[in-house]
């Protein structure tokens, strides 16, 4: 694997429409451990996670030459991984797992000793899929709203909405409130 | 879900505390590493895919100047064979002033060794020409030279 691309995420594109082979590899080293942790979210299982992640990048490698980028890599990728993963899952389970449903798990268990973030774990466990969605989409991903709109077409006052919603959730539960105090 | 008003709060920014943003990320962003077999299958295909690519690129560039080139050749032959008709119909001069011609058609064939017999059997005057093995006399060894070099010349 190369040292970091200086190049941005368009150049390396248009490198690679051109043929650059260096330019792919640039771009899959860049975003491969943020799609292997987005798949993990979904999926729950590190095997599929990785193979997800690699069954992305081959999706966007056939979209060579010609692939023109609208917006950031990472909402190009999310809903590629997504419903790589969802799909995944319904083969592995079709009986026991609902289409749209998302596990949208935690990597790492929490820590019962640090209780705050157990709490916060079992807060973030009950809240509807599409908020908790969001909500890691916007905190943990470091996505622009509209970017979140556009990933999941949605409109962004939709994202808003979930976002609010999922927020209010955590600063009344009394697990998690403490977070909120000034 | 139905869309807030736009001036509702629910369209404020949303920010998080970052003590729960920090949490948050503990929980979500755990290191799974990538095996390095796994990077190389990903990387290898995409060269393999990017050589093809180059290949076809090359295929496509050149593949106009190919055809162009088969084209000139499929109109250039036909245009050859027309020439080469013309000029065989237009001047086998050689063939035309050799005295064998008996009867001046430009080929020395079968034709030329019996129009000769013909003209001897009828007792016509002899052209000086006709003496084509050059014996002085205008006889049927004429017509048999004539006979052996036509079979040589058509029959090879």
């Amino acid at each position: 694997m190369s040292v970091s691309d200086p190049r941005s995420d368009q150049e390396l594109i248009a490198a690679a429409n051109a043929g650059d082979a260096a330019a792919f590899a640039a771009i899959y080293e860049r975003y491969r451990d943020w799609a292997v942790r987005l798949a993990y979210r979904f999926t729950g299982s590190r095997d599929d996670a990785l193979e997800v992640m690699q069954d992305a990048f081959l999706y966007l490698l056939r979209k060579f030459p010609g692939f023109r980028l609208s917006a950031r890599l990472t909402t190009f990728l999310y809903p590629v991984i997504r419903n790589l993963a969802l799909s995944r899952r319904r083969k592995k389970a079709p009986a026991s797992v609902a289409d749209d449903a998302l596990l949208l798990l935690p990597a790492a268990e929490p820590d019962h000793a640090a209780s705050t973030k157990a709490d916060l774990a079992a807060v973030l466990a009950v809240l509807p899929d599409a908020q908790r969605e969001v909500l890691l989409m916007r905190f943990v991903d470091g996505m622009a709203l509209a970017e979140i709109a556009e990933a999941l077409e949605i409109p962004v006052g939709t994202v808003k909405s979930r976002v609010h919603h999922a927020l209010r959730t955590l600063r009344d539960d009394e697990r998690t409130k403490r977070y909120f105090a000034p | 879900m139905i869309d807030p008003e736009p001036d509702s709060p629910e369209h404020a920014e949303p920010t998080l505390p970052q003590a729960l943003t920090d949490d948050l990320a503990t929980l979500y962003r755990a290191d799974l590493s990538v095996p390095g077999e796994l990077d190389e299958a990903v990387l290898t295909t995409a060269r393999a895919h990017f050589a093809r690519q180059r290949r076809r690129r090359l295929i496509l560039r050149w593949a106009p100047l190919a055809a162009a080139a088969a084209a000139v050749i499929l109109l250039a032959i036909p245009a050859l064979q027309s020439v080469r008709t013309q000029a065989r119909r237009a001047a086998p001069p050689d063939l035309a002033v050799r005295p064998e011609d008996i009867d001046r058609n430009g080929r020395v064939d079968i034709l030329d060794a019996f129009t000769l017999a013909r003209q001897l059997e009828a007792g016509a005057a002899a052209e000086p020409g006709w003496d084509v093995n050059y014996d002085g006399d205008v006889d049927g060894a004429d017509v048999d030279a004539i006979a052996m070099l036509a079979v040589r010349i058509n029959g090879g």
